[in-house]
């Protein structure tokens, strides 16, 4: 059976390996998927720190997503603009061969235009960045705008290409998280199903002592603890074993025991249901 | 006495068709909202070649500028936007029934495996 630290070492060092082989698309880790999670996980105990790691590695990996989706956003949005700069350029060429004067109103600031009229437009000013204009014929211009809107696509695909990734890697976790989750609920009723059996099995021990009934009818108790043995394998088949085995003994104090006794019995007796139930309706 | 709950366990290739599930569910919304935007510029660029049929001379708005150009050159340009439009809603529809095929594929897959266990529903 792992122990605690062994699980915990696990899912790291997979993760630490790979990155150290293979910085999977610029910087973002693979997340390991969680094959047999019956066999990896074996005690509440075991499930809840898997749990919490898994918690730590998928807020990571939204926020690294939070990155990427603004990044996404702001060349989404220079994409348009460089598509109406090669609008205006085209339609200045259009106009050069119709011939005539421009007449237009142009926005200044926001809420504010101005008339102007153009003469022969030859020559059109781009905005460079870093407080640096530059002028440019018609069709240099139009070079330069093509040029910087082809890669501002090239970087919106891999940008695309890095989310397709990551998004894959926070599914995978997603489902690593709520398969743990499931199992760690069946867990804990596994586990409180055996503590009560192992109570069940001390009270009956004590009250056929007191009453003194023979060693066979002991054998019925003690089969107890071989239950014990099965509820970590396999709780269905425990949970069957389990219902068997009240009712044998049921049977058996039934006829002996005195009436006090008798309810004390009821009483784990309808614990055991109550888990089984609560059992049934988390599977 | 006591009902069996099944719980089915999930395989790599069940996570990778669970996986390429999200990424087209994502891309599918993401051309929705494309193919609207197409339909409302394609609807405002069809009431304004309607209005430029009556006008003579009008002003033609380009990002932030307005240029004069009379009903002749609004009408081709707004011709030429209109078919630039209309041919990119169309690969963009076309991208969105391959999508739509191939999730429709998926789900059956999918449910057919687990059943309630899985919500592939937006």
């Amino acid at each position: 059976m792992t122990t605690k630290k062994t699980v915990n070492q696990n899912i790291f060092q997979v993760i630490e390996n790979q990155e150290k082989q293979n910085e999977e698309h610029r910087g973002i880790p693979k997340a390991k998927f969680l094959e047999k999670i019956k066999t990896l996980i074996k005690t509440p105990q075991e499930a809840s720190v898997m749990l919490k790691n898994l918690e730590t590695i998928y807020s990571k990996y939204k926020f690294m997503e939070n990155n990427l989706l603004r990044q996404q956003i702001r060349v989404k949005q220079k994409i348009p603009k460089l598509e109406e700069n090669i609008e205006m350029i085209n339609f200045l060429k259009l106009k050069n061969e119709k011939g005539g004067s421009l007449d237009t109103r142009f926005k200044i600031s926001n809420n504010l235009f101005v008339n102007a009229e153009i003469e022969k437009c030859q020559n059109v000013c781009l905005w460079l960045g870093a407080n640096v204009m530059m002028e440019y014929p018609l069709d240099e211009a139009e070079q330069v705008i093509l040029k910087n809107l082809s890669s501002a696509k090239k970087t919106l695909e891999i940008l695309k290409k890095d989310l397709g990734f990551l998004k894959d890697q926070i599914t995978t976790t997603e489902v690593n998280r709520s398969r743990v989750y499931n199992r760690h609920s069946i867990e804990e009723s596994a586990e409180r199903i055996y503590e009560t059996l192992i109570q069940t099995n001390k009270f009956v021990e004590s009250v056929l002592t007191d009453v003194g009934i023979e060693k066979s009818i002991f054998k019925t108790a003690t089969s107890f603890s071989e239950i014990e043995k099965t509820t970590n394998k396999n709780i269905e088949s425990s949970i069957k074993n389990i219902s068997d085995e009240q009712y044998k003994i049921e049977k058996v104090v039934d006829s002996s025991l005195k009436y006090s006794d008798k309810m004390e019995f009821m009483k784990y007796r309808n614990t055991i249901d109550e888990i089984i139930k609560s059992t049934q309706k988390e599977n | 006495m006591s009902k069996k709950v099944e719980e089915v366990e999930v395989s790599r290739e069940d996570q990778d068709c669970i996986n390429t599930f999200g990424k087209l569910n994502i891309r599918f919304h993401e051309l929705e909202a494309q193919i609207k935007n197409y339909n409302t510029e394609l609807d405002n660029l069809e009431s304004s070649m309607d209005e430029v049929l009556i006008l003579d001379d009008v002003l033609y708005k380009i990002a932030d500028s307005f240029l004069a150009v009379d009903a002749e050159l609004a009408e081709q340009l707004i011709e030429q936007k209109t078919e630039k439009l209309k041919k990119e809603k169309e690969e963009k529809k076309e991208e969105i029934n391959k999508i739509e095929e191939e999730m429709n594929k998926l789900k059956k897959t999918l449910y057919k495996k687990f059943g309630n266990q899985i919500n592939l529903e937006n």
